[in-house]
């Protein structure tokens, strides 16, 4: 409960209460995390129950690891490239910080998913405007919370957030890269010491 | 005691008679695509009814046919390429006429070389494309020449191309239009009289990256650079038809983009067939087969070397790679997928042309030299029956025939989407709902929802306004109570 109204003066003032945040050093973990879960569990809502008028995904082509991926993956992601993008631009803010901050910033865009799956079950197409609308307006409202909560806890100027901002989703786009790599080759060795092991068990 | 054995004996041999009395497999699987562009099974629509060969028709083995035309009355015109001739046989297959010369105006006898692309007119007047006569020429019912039609002279023609006419249709209103091989600008048009009048409906150029690079290095090169880069210029159409009310219908054999390999022109050439929405996007337009195979590193799909349209406006499209007929209606439903490559009765070697007599199509094998007839199975009769009521609206006399066909293939879609219009029509709303979702209709899905929440919400809303009403009196009173008390308390405290 008393986290609730953390969340929800956030949302009401979030520069003001980011502010008052790290001024306590208040950044409880708990809360963060039941919103990965509600941002996952709205993405599976939103593929799965998500009315058939406006569905275009093949619930038989669904997978539960990639929506993981695409939420909480690429939430963990963002933290950690974010926190070495501002310690490389004077941050202040701390790796919990980061996490705990723009978990509350992603607070609006989970509840447009559930208000979006809730009303997608009683609106027509030609109503299906007030759903882009409503999802416009979330992601609008997220992204502000966002930059502000980035703001205050690196006490950043609004030109250096956005240069971080873009720095932050290069460096995931980087690390994926990277992975991509790193996976191909190590397939590439698996492979090949496969191979000599084959090659010994028949010459023996 | 043995005359038990005996009469089970003889029971067992009857039976065995008669079981074993059934016919044989067909050399294909019908099948068809759903929403997502998956292929799912489904009855055979078409199964073959007769195979005739060039001694059955005409006592002389057909050599390297290539094209089939069937009259209104039903007569149908065989060009026997290879042997020089065109084979005339009436709608039960007996020989009419032989076609393998020409009298010219002045009594003279030319023969007939090679003949390609037939077309018959209401008159009887035959229209034979001969590529390497490099005309087309028009014959009355005698074999005189009426009229030919030549290369025009035109700026747009390149000089190199050399004129062979190899498929030709001609409209109500006389005018000729003719595929010329290689000729990338359309079909080439005459009138009555033999003038040339343009070219028609042009494939458009397929977009491709290749494509896209050579326009960025046109911008920057000097004009001698240009004339010696390669040009992109749009796929020549395989063939074509026309139906009743002139709309001409072409085929296209394309591996680059896969989209509009059938089209529909009107008369000045725009592309007007309704193509048939699926869920994927990219699959929406593509004709043929959806699923794309690899072979030897080259990607196989759909060549359509020929298509026809019948009177019901239902298209018939050959395809070259495997054997495959694609019949679609005016929506681009697909509605069946019969035919092979093979060698038994129902398979082809190479198949070139088809055309339709009556409710029987015809396909005609340039390898084999046969003409292999299929006849709708009930399963096919019972589909196209209903998609033709279907589209002309009548979905309640459609309803009954859809509950048919479901019967016989759950898997049909087009058959949950007419049900549901159905009930949509009828006024069951809800039910119409689930239909409509069998069918991926989202459209239909979406309008007997408003219906059904428009009904739903007439009969629960007055209540949940009245409750509403009641509960906010009820909370305001309380609060207004308790807000009194408070400050009753309030005073007594002060003083």
């Amino acid at each position: 409960m008393e986290y609730l109204k953390t969340v929800l003066r956030v949302l009401n003032h979030p520069t003001d209460e980011y502010e008052e945040l790290k001024y306590k050093k208040k950044w409880p973990l708990t809360p963060s995390l039941v919103i990965l879960f509600f941002w996952f569990v709205g993405t599976i809502f939103e593929q799965q129950l998500y009315d058939f008028k406006f569905n275009y995904n093949n619930k038989l082509e669904f997978n539960v690891l990639y929506v993981f991926a695409i939420t909480v993956v690429l939430f963990l992601i963002w933290t950690a490239i974010n926190w070495a993008v501002t310690t490389l631009l004077d941050g202040n803010g701390r790796l919990r910080e980061i996490f705990v901050a723009c978990s509350y910033a992603l607070v609006p865009y989970v509840f447009v998913i559930f208000l979006g799956v809730l009303l997608s079950q009683v609106l027509i197409i030609e109503e299906g405007i007030f759903l882009t609308i409503l999802k416009t307006v979330g992601i609008l409202y997220s992204g502000f919370m966002l930059v502000s909560a980035l703001r205050v806890i690196h006490d950043y100027g609004i030109a250096k957030t956005i240069i971080s901002v873009f720095l932050t989703v290069f460096g995931i786009v980087f690390v994926l890269f990277l992975l991509v790599l790193f996976f191909g080759l190590i397939q590439q060795v698996i492979l090949f010491f496969q191979t000599i092991y084959v090659e010994l068990m028949l010459r023996r | 005691m043995k005359k038990w054995t005996k009469r089970i004996a003889a029971l067992f041999i009857i039976s065995v008679l008669f079981t074993t009395n059934t016919s044989a497999a067909l050399p294909y699987n019908g099948y068809n695509y759903d929403a997502w562009g998956a292929s799912v099974p489904s009855p055979n629509s078409y199964q073959p009814k007769a195979l005739y060969s060039g001694i059955d028709l005409s006592e002389k083995v057909f050599n390297k046919p290539s094209d089939l035309f069937v009259t209104e009355s039903g007569d149908i015109y065989i060009s026997d390429t290879g042997n020089d001739r065109v084979v005339v046989v009436d709608k039960s297959f007996q020989l009419v006429r032989i076609i393998d010369s020409i009298l010219t105006d002045d009594e003279k006898i030319q023969k007939l070389t090679a003949p390609e692309g037939i077309f018959v007119d209401g008159k009887n007047q035959v229209y034979v494309a001969l590529p390497e006569e490099k005309r087309v020429v028009l014959l009355d019912g005698q074999n005189h020449l009426l009229q030919e039609f030549v290369r025009p002279e035109s700026d747009l023609l390149e000089d190199n191309l050399e004129f062979k006419p190899n498929r030709v249709v001609v409209n109500k209103f006389g005018t000729v239009f003719i595929l010329v091989k290689g000729l990338y600008l359309g079909a080439v048009t005459y009138d009555i009289n033999g003038q040339f009048l343009g070219f028609f409906g042009a494939n458009e150029v397929t977009l491709s990256v290749e494509l896209m690079v050579s326009y960025m290095w046109k911008k920057v090169m000097s004009q001698k650079q240009i004339n010696k880069m390669e040009r992109y210029v749009p796929v020549s159409y395989s063939s074509f038809d026309i139906d009743g009310n002139n709309f001409i219908y072409t085929s296209t054999i394309d591996n680059y983009n896969t989209h509009n390999e059938i089209c529909k022109l009107n008369s000045l050439g725009d592309r007007v067939l309704i193509q048939h929405q699926r869920n994927v996007r990219s699959l929406t337009g593509d004709y043929g087969d959806l699923e794309r195979a690899r072979y030897k590193g080259n990607i196989v799909d759909t060549q359509f070397i020929d298509l026809c349209v019948d009177k019901n406006g239902l298209i018939f499209a050959l395809d070259k790679t495997r054997g495959r007929i694609f019949e679609y209606d005016q929506e681009s439903k697909l509605l069946s997928i019969f035919g092979a490559i093979g060698n038994q009765k129902g398979s082809f070697q190479n198949p070139v042309a088809i055309d339709k007599l009556e409710d029987q199509v015809m396909v005609l094998d340039q390898d084999k030299g046969t003409i292999t007839v299929f006849e709708p199975t009930e399963y096919g009769a019972l589909v196209e029956k209903a998609v033709l009521l279907y589209n002309d609206g009548h979905y309640s006399e459609a309803k009954s025939i859809w509950q048919e066909v479901i019967k016989r293939n759950v898997n049909s879609e087009l058959a949950y989407m007419g049900i549901g219009k159905a009930l949509f029509e009828e006024g069951k709303y809800k039910e119409a709902l689930s239909y409509f979702k069998n069918g991926y209709d989202r459209v239909g899905y979406s309008r007997a929802y408003k219906e059904y929440r428009m009904i739903v919400s007439k009969r629960y809303l007055p209540y949940v306004f009245s409750a509403l009403i009641v509960l906010i009196l009820a909370v305001k009173f309380f609060f207004i109570r308790k807000h009194k008390k408070g400050k009753e308390k309030g005073h007594n405290g002060i003083s």
